[in-house]
């Protein structure tokens, strides 16, 4: 069902049960689609949102059981961290610096074998910034922490549905930039899709754009499709771009003004890297 | 909102993501009565609720990194993680009792806020609690009935006119209607941008 054959009411109702988190996850990947139709009833959703963030800051303290917080200690000085890019704070330069942008995997292979670096390319590419980090070698953990990621929420896991041959890959947050992302290509069938997370959610004036990288020193990006986070910073995108995603290397996103741009006029914020050959 | 505690929450998030454990126990302290309130509020068994916060708790630790500025202030993150893990305790208890009784607990304005906690701490949070409070007074209670059961106790809207033996539609118009004058409230009140 689409928007236009649902009535406001309708449509209002279902946000709020989206919006208190009790849609069942099906109807809420559904509902979602929906929304992004849309950009004023994301914004609507964001209203809704912020007034339930403030309601469970209105519950009462209650103290927890004794000997809690002892439990809890004692457990997690067992547990590791997962400690990936997106942690690292911007006081460890060194670190920041050698991160990986760009780590890739085949859905079919073994990820080692898939990785390239694109270093060649980055004296003449048109991002400044992404250029030193498509050159750096693909981050195989970064991809595991990304899928990881991806699978643990309920909104990638009901969704990902794509077919034998498609080569996933991790899409790493540029500089300052917290978001992280798990992009799936299929050469094939010419599909593209994303799922980031850590994204803010954007004015009504602003979109997320994805661009196709182009192999060709010389080539310009190609525009992908717009896309808004939700609230809580995640997004999904799926497109089948216009050019085809074998003559391409890798993907890049960027904010830029609503409706969308056919160039990029802002430095990429998420960029990763892929090879179909 | 002044904040009166002495170490910021991001600098401590920050220090949990390099692996200091007794930052991540100073937001423990700072945070686990509220979490554990709004869990026990939620799911109503103590150790149903315990285990909750542990849980939310220890996810954050495991992966400090779910959390970034950009999300929002690390209390209403994490409270809405806690939220989140309390709904899906009561919808998988929801798919195993059926129960059409009792169709509410009584408001959360029933229950006054704890005063055990840092006195710091204790300060900024009453001082919100006090204003969403006030807004949850403010709305017709019929709006704050459904907006509770929806919110507190998971249930839809349609499991909420059941309940109440209301229509669909006076449930819906309630929920819109209450959410809408309570956001009003919250932006007069300087909780919420305009």
């Amino acid at each position: 069902m689409s928007m236009e054959e649902i009535s406001k009411d309708d449509w209002e109702s279902q946000l709020t049960d989206y919006t208190f988190g009790v849609m069942d996850a099906e109807t809420a990947s559904r509902f979602e689609q929906q929304l992004l139709e849309c950009r004023e009833h994301v914004a609507l959703a964001q209203e809704y949102s912020e007034v339930a963030a403030w309601l469970s800051l209105s519950v009462p303290p209650a103290e927890p059981p004794q000997g809690h917080k002892s439990r809890f200690m004692s457990t997690i000085g067992s547990l590791p961290q997962t400690q990936d890019s997106a942690a690292t704070p911007s006081s460890s330069p060194a670190i920041a610096d050698a991160r990986p942008t760009a780590s890739r995997a085949s859905v079919r292979e073994h990820p080692r074998e898939r990785v390239v670096d694109l270093g060649e390319h980055r004296e003449k590419r048109r991002f400044p910034i992404y250029l030193p980090a498509l050159a750096a070698v693909a981050a195989v953990l970064v991809l595991f922490l990304g899928l990881w990621g991806w699978q643990s929420t309920q909104y990638a896991q009901n969704r990902i549905d794509f077919p034998p041959g498609s080569t996933a890959f991790a899409m790493e947050g540029q500089g300052e930039i917290r978001a992280s992302a798990v992009a799936f290509v299929n050469p094939d069938t010419n599909q593209v899709a994303l799922f980031a997370n850590g994204l803010t959610p954007l004015p009504a004036d602003k979109v997320y754009e994805l661009w196709l990288l182009p192999a060709a020193p010389d080539g310009k990006p190609v525009p992908a499709g717009v896309f808004t986070a939700r609230n809580d910073g995640q997004a999904r995108h799926e497109v089948v771009p216009s050019s085809r995603i074998r003559d391409h290397v890798g993907v890049a996103v960027t904010i830029e003004d609503a409706p969308g741009a056919q160039e990029p006029t802002q430095d990429p914020i998420l960029v990763g890297a892929y090879d179909t050959q | 909102m002044l904040d009166l505690s002495p170490i910021a929450d991001e600098q401590l998030v920050e220090k949990v993501a390099n692996g200091d454990a007794s930052a991540l126990e100073a937001l423990y302290d700072r945070y686990v009565r509220q979490c554990f309130g709004l869990a026990l509020r939620m799911v109503e068994e103590a150790a149903l609720a315990e285990e909750v916060v542990q849980e939310v708790f220890t996810k954050f630790w495991i992966k400090p990194a779910n959390y970034s500025a950009e999300k929002g202030k690390f209390a209403s993150w994490l409270l809405s993680l806690v939220h989140h893990r309390c709904i899906d305790e009561l919808r998988r208890k929801s798919r195993t009792t059926v129960s059409l009784e009792h169709p509410d607990v009584g408001s959360l304005l029933d229950r006054e806020p704890s005063k055990e906690m840092d006195p710091a701490d204790q300060a900024v949070l009453s001082e919100e609690q006090t204003v969403v409070r006030e807004a949850l007074r403010e709305i017709a209670p019929n709006q704050r009935q459904v907006i509770e059961m929806a919110y507190f106790k998971g249930l839809s809207q349609s499991e909420i006119a059941t309940r109440l033996g209301q229509p669909l539609g006076t449930v819906k118009t309630r929920t819109r209607q209450g959410l809408k004058q309570l956001r009003e409230l919250l932006v007069i009140k300087g909780l919420l941008a305009e």
